[in-house]
């Protein structure tokens, strides 16, 4: 019987909302409009779009607004950045005549050293074997 | 347009122009082409400068010119070293390269040994991962000469895709391994020279001291030692290179090819040659930033440096450089696998009774038609260049222990040999695609040899070398 009674009662509290996150979702949509990019190399690719020309500077800042490097826009060429250490980083396109445009939000978080120390071990030890194996072969190919 | 892109008829008089001489080099050079043996082994007697030119100059591809630089702009200085370590191939190659004249002085195809040494099983395989392997790699070059051309001139990507391959077709197609090899001695001249010339202008104009202060501030993982994804990438490159160069029939054939002792000396002369060119080419990725550019695609960042630091007469000059690396590797590439599909398919599946002449018309269909099939794949453009060499990575890798114990451990069986290439590169893509290109080969690799390690502790018989030449 108590849970007939809270039925309705959840039931509105959904659709509730539901109906606030149908009104209130095109505008966090909007606001957050600016795609997030993911790296684990330290490398990234922004895509060029239409609204990006008459801008003249691609600005890559840390994200306490320190700018990290800048980049010439030339019209309907894309960037690939690269080299950039873990942190997160904020692209905007400037122009002397017109506000900043964001571009994207880019998160760079590389490998873990253990991992990649570990594969490069791997990598060693089974390239020495193959030298000690080619090595060994050859002798006794040699003598036969 | 930027200052440096050369206009649309001057990049058209260079296609016709280089196109025009390589065509008639190669119908000279192959006038006398009687047999399949001719044609596709040179006869069988080539000598040791030949031999060296045309393993360096096959190994300087659209790789070394476009990719080299391209990883290095991603990885930096290990991008850089780690490319330079795909010389091992070839230096590794040189005792096998004997050993594989010895034991199959009248072989023709790395598909050959494969049948002969392993049966039906292991060589299906092989054929799938070589296969595989030829057509990404020809599709880069095609793709590689599409970029080349949009990057450096105002003619589009489909127009310098479509000449590379009209070009490079028709003088594989008139003059066989005879035009390849002879073309790939003057290509392999032309290359050294200018990208030398290239280093030497970018150490000049944009200085040791202003590329290491600009790559500090912008790109300070390039110079980072302890660079998570380089240092993952720095074996992986090994093994891709070694095992591209042991499974490929563009080395092999080059093996039966050569004369009598010269196979061993030339791949060692020619690796230890092609070594510090990745270093040079991939060097002036590291001026880019430095000089304010940032490329469109990662691998036209060597083209667009080179062009900036030489000017719009430069830009002819890397054209040339770059239309010669690719048209080197294409050519060698199109004659192995043509003669791999021709013998190994053709004969051995369709017409084993097939005369000389028979397999010589045969053989030139399959040029024209692989060229037409790269053509259709290139059109698409689907990754670059780096992603999809690297893709070919995991199957070239897990070739490289059934080659070698193939040669010289006599235990290990045709079913081994076919499930480690089998689990090899299933495991290989998987890791492709689950953490990234860099660590394909080497788990293919490690799989493989993991399972070829199995088979020759379990097997209970051994091969009798001298089955081969038989």
């Amino acid at each position: 019987m108590t849970s007939r009674k809270k039925r309705p009662r959840s039931g509105c509290w959904v659709a509730l909302l539901l109906c606030l996150m149908g009104v209130f979702a095109p505008v966090i949509a909007a606001q957050n409009d600016i795609p997030m990019l993911e790296s684990r190399d330290g490398t990234a690719t922004v895509s060029w779009k239409a609204d990006y020309s008459g801008y003249a500077v691609l600005t890559v800042s840390s994200s306490p607004n320190k700018v990290v490097a800048t980049y010439p826009v030339t019209e309907t060429q894309s960037w690939v950045l690269s080299g950039l250490p873990n942190g997160n980083y904020t692209l905007a396109l400037t122009s002397p005549t017109q506000p900043p445009l964001p571009v994207a939000e880019l998160s760079v978080h590389h490998y873990p050293l253990k991992a990649a120390f570990g594969l490069f071990s791997m990598g060693m030890l089974m390239f020495a074997y193959l030298l000690f194996t080619l090595v060994r072969a050859n002798r006794g190919a040699a003598g036969d | 347009m930027t200052d440096y892109m050369i206009s649309a008829p001057v990049a058209f008089a260079i296609l016709l122009g280089f196109g025009c001489l390589w065509v008639v080099w190669g119908w000279y050079l192959g006038r006398h082409n009687k047999t399949i043996e001719d044609y596709a082994l040179a006869g069988r007697n080539v000598g040791f400068a030949m031999a060296t030119a045309t393993a360096m100059a096959t190994w300087i591809t659209s790789n070394t010119t476009l990719v080299a630089p391209q990883l290095t702009y991603q990885f930096g200085v290990w991008g850089m070293l780690g490319y330079s370590m795909a010389a091992l191939g070839l230096i590794l190659f040189a005792p096998l390269a004997q050993r594989i004249k010895t034991l199959l002085p009248n072989g023709f195809t790395s598909g050959d040994f494969m049948y002969q040494r392993y049966g039906r099983f292991a060589w299906a395989m092989f054929m799938i991962i070589s296969l595989c392997y030829a057509m990404g790699w020809l599709v880069s070059l095609g793709m590689a000469g599409g970029l080349l051309l949009s990057s450096l001139s105002d003619l589009d990507y489909l127009t310098g895709m479509t000449a590379i391959l009209v070009i490079c077709v028709g003088y594989t197609l008139l003059g066989g391994l005879r035009a390849v090899i002879a073309t790939d001695f003057v290509q392999s001249v032309v290359i050294i020279v200018g990208v030398v010339i290239v280093a030497w202008v970018c150490i000049d104009k944009v200085g040791f001291s202003n590329m290491h202060s600009t790559l500090s501030s912008e790109q300070p993982e390039l110079l980072n030692l302890l660079f998570p994804a380089a240092i993952m990438f720095f074996f992986n490159n090994v093994f891709f290179g070694i095992g591209e160069i042991f499974h490929s029939n563009v080395w092999w054939s080059r093996a039966f090819a050569f004369a009598g002792g010269v196979g061993k000396k030339s791949y060692l002369t020619a690796g230890l040659l092609w070594l510090p060119i990745p270093v040079v080419t991939g060097f002036v990725a590291l001026g880019a930033t430095s000089m304010g550019l940032i490329p469109p695609s990662a691998d036209m960042v060597g083209p667009m440096v080179a062009a900036k630091l030489l000017g719009s007469a430069g830009a002819i000059f890397i054209f040339v450089i770059v239309f010669s690396a690719l048209a080197s590797s294409m050519d060698s590439l199109l004659a192995a696998t043509s003669d791999l599909l021709t013998q190994d398919i053709y004969k051995k599946l369709f017409r084993p009774q097939a005369n000389s002449e028979q397999l010589l018309k045969a053989n030139r269909n399959i040029v024209i038609a692989l060229g037409i099939g790269t053509w259709c794949v290139a059109a698409f453009k689907l990754a670059t260049l780096g992603a999809l060499l690297n893709f070919t990575g995991a199957f070239v890798a897990s070739t490289i222990w059934p080659i070698v114990y193939g040669l010289y451990q006599p235990r290990l069986s045709g079913k081994w040999a076919g499930i480690a290439m089998l689990f090899g590169t299933g495991c290989g893509l998987a890791c492709y695609f689950i953490i990234g290109f860099y660590v394909a080969a080497i788990v293919s690799c490690a799989v493989s040899l993991v399972c070829c390690r199995l088979g020759i502790t379990l097997s209970k018989s051994e091969f009798q070398w001298r089955e081969l030449k038989e």
